[in-house]
């Protein structure tokens, strides 16, 4: 579990704070930082939106990828990871078109190809080496808990209220995907695939079950992609 | 202790696929429906975002409590033992989880100097002690928590948006997701669909209005 060290103790911003003062000079002051910060949130989000709907096409370029791979490999001869595989492939493509629409709303690009930037440093390298369903969740698991770490970090740079919604109510869902990932990894770890069900036996269930899906209390960042790097 | 109001089968189910098709649709108006309401010109953003931030601490409080509860219910001794394996680590990760995320949130304010929180969102508080008071099996509380979790991630969804500071909104982030993680495996323990929304809402969440500065 992650320490409390992970995040620490943060005293609100210099920005927020000079808001908060009173008298003509910090009025004088507030009312500059407040024009310059409202010029820059006309477009502050469009580079996150553009990056995150690039980031969310690669993630369905992924699913598709998994799916087309042999039953054996990908694991979908498991009713379960059948019904995950293709579920979470449809959010994704949900998510791209809805980071497309912020993108066209402030005045950027449609992204039609994958990120790749992350393909050509995560992914690509890593699908050719899958060799069974722990593969495959392993690597699915990756990919979505960065891009969930992308979207967090997004939300604090993203100044625009649409851009910051559609991040904040999708971040969560990466975040599910990485969780419900990983305890069907634990089960095969466990060397108990049949127990990959749903619904699954609940009394058979190993304890790893309940807990593997969240191993830190808060979500990591460290992994985030940079803004804009979908651009070549 | 499988109930199944969304019981999944081999393949996406049809009101699975439909969720999917439409949620571009739903995205879109997501994005709309949950655009944060502009300040008053004379609010105080440092005032709101403290306001969020011990709203946040009570909540963490809130399922701290609740996942106490639920330990000793359905631990070996409980009223409702014996409870699954998984489940009961579920209830004791998520519970210590709570826990940081509470001490993370009061940190905050101690170092803005607000009182730290001490107990749980009262009604939030209460309507658990009711739902687990009246518990029968192991799902019934398994299902109060789900409900618990999804309220808190829909809440953190909402107060993300409205925070005015940027770490203050990330460190929501960092936490939100966490809850719909716990909820994503007590909705897998519990039969039902684990991730049934390719967004999450914000119609389950703690009213917010009466926070503001």
């Amino acid at each position: 579990m992650q320490s409390h060290a992970a995040i620490h103790p943060v005293m609100l911003s210099r920005r927020a704070l000079l808001a908060s003062a009173s008298g003509l000079a910090c009025a004088l002051t507030l009312g500059r930082v407040t024009a310059l910060h409202a010029a820059a949130a006309k477009v502050s989000g469009r580079a996150e939106a553009q990056t995150a709907a690039a980031l969310e096409n690669l993630l369905v370029h992924v699913y598709d990828s998994v799916l087309a791979l042999p039953r054996s490999v990908s694991g979908a001869g498991s009713a379960a990871i059948s019904h995950v595989l293709s579920a979470f492939r449809m959010h994704h493509a949900a998510h791209a078109e809805m980071f497309n629409t912020v993108a066209d709303t402030l005045g950027g690009a449609r992204q039609t190809a994958v990120d790749g930037a992350m393909d050509d440093a995560v992914v690509a390298p890593a699908l050719s080496t899958l060799r069974g369903p722990a593969d495959v969740l392993g690597l699915l698991t990756n990919v979505e808990s960065i891009v969930a770490a992308t979207h967090v970090q997004f939300s604090g740079t993203a100044g625009d209220a649409r851009a910051l919604a559609a991040l904040c109510s999708i971040a969560p869902v990466e975040a599910e995907h990485a969780a419900l990932l990983q305890t069907f990894s634990a089960l095969l770890s466990a060397g108990a695939p049949e127990l990959v069900a749903l619904p699954p036996d609940t009394q058979a269930l190993p304890a790893a079950a309940g807990s593997a899906g969240f191993a830190l209390s808060s979500l990591p960042v460290s992994q985030a992609r940079r803004a804009g790097e979908e651009v070549r | 202790m499988s109930v199944s109001p969304h019981t999944c089968g081999d393949a996406p189910t049809r009101r699975g696929f439909l969720q999917g098709a439409g949620a571009a649709v739903l995205g879109a108006g997501l994005v709309a429906c949950t655009t944060p309401p502009k300040a008053a010109p004379t609010a105080n953003p440092v005032a709101t975002d403290l306001r969020l931030a011990a709203l946040a601490a009570r909540l963490e409080l809130a399922l701290v409590d609740a996942y106490t509860t639920i330990v000793a219910a359905a631990e070996p001794g409980g009223r409702l033992a014996p409870a699954p394996a998984a489940f009961l680590a579920l209830a004791r990760t998520a519970a210590a989880q709570h826990a940081d995320h509470a001490a993370l949130w009061n940190a905050t304010l101690a170092a803005n100097h607000v009182s730290e929180e001490n107990s749980g969102e009262a009604a939030l508080v209460a309507q658990t002690h009711q739902q687990l008071g009246t518990a029968q099996s192991v799902a019934d509380v398994a299902a109060a928590a789900l409900r618990l979790e999804q309220t808190s991630v829909q809440t953190y969804v909402a107060m993300a948006i409205r925070f005015a500071d940027h770490h203050a909104r990330r460190r929501a982030m960092q936490i939100g997701p966490v809850e719909a993680q716990h909820a994503a495996v007590l909705g897998f323990l519990l039969g039902a669909e684990p991730v049934p929304d390719a967004v999450v809402g914000s119609g389950a969440a703690l009213h917010l209005p009466a926070v503001r500065g």
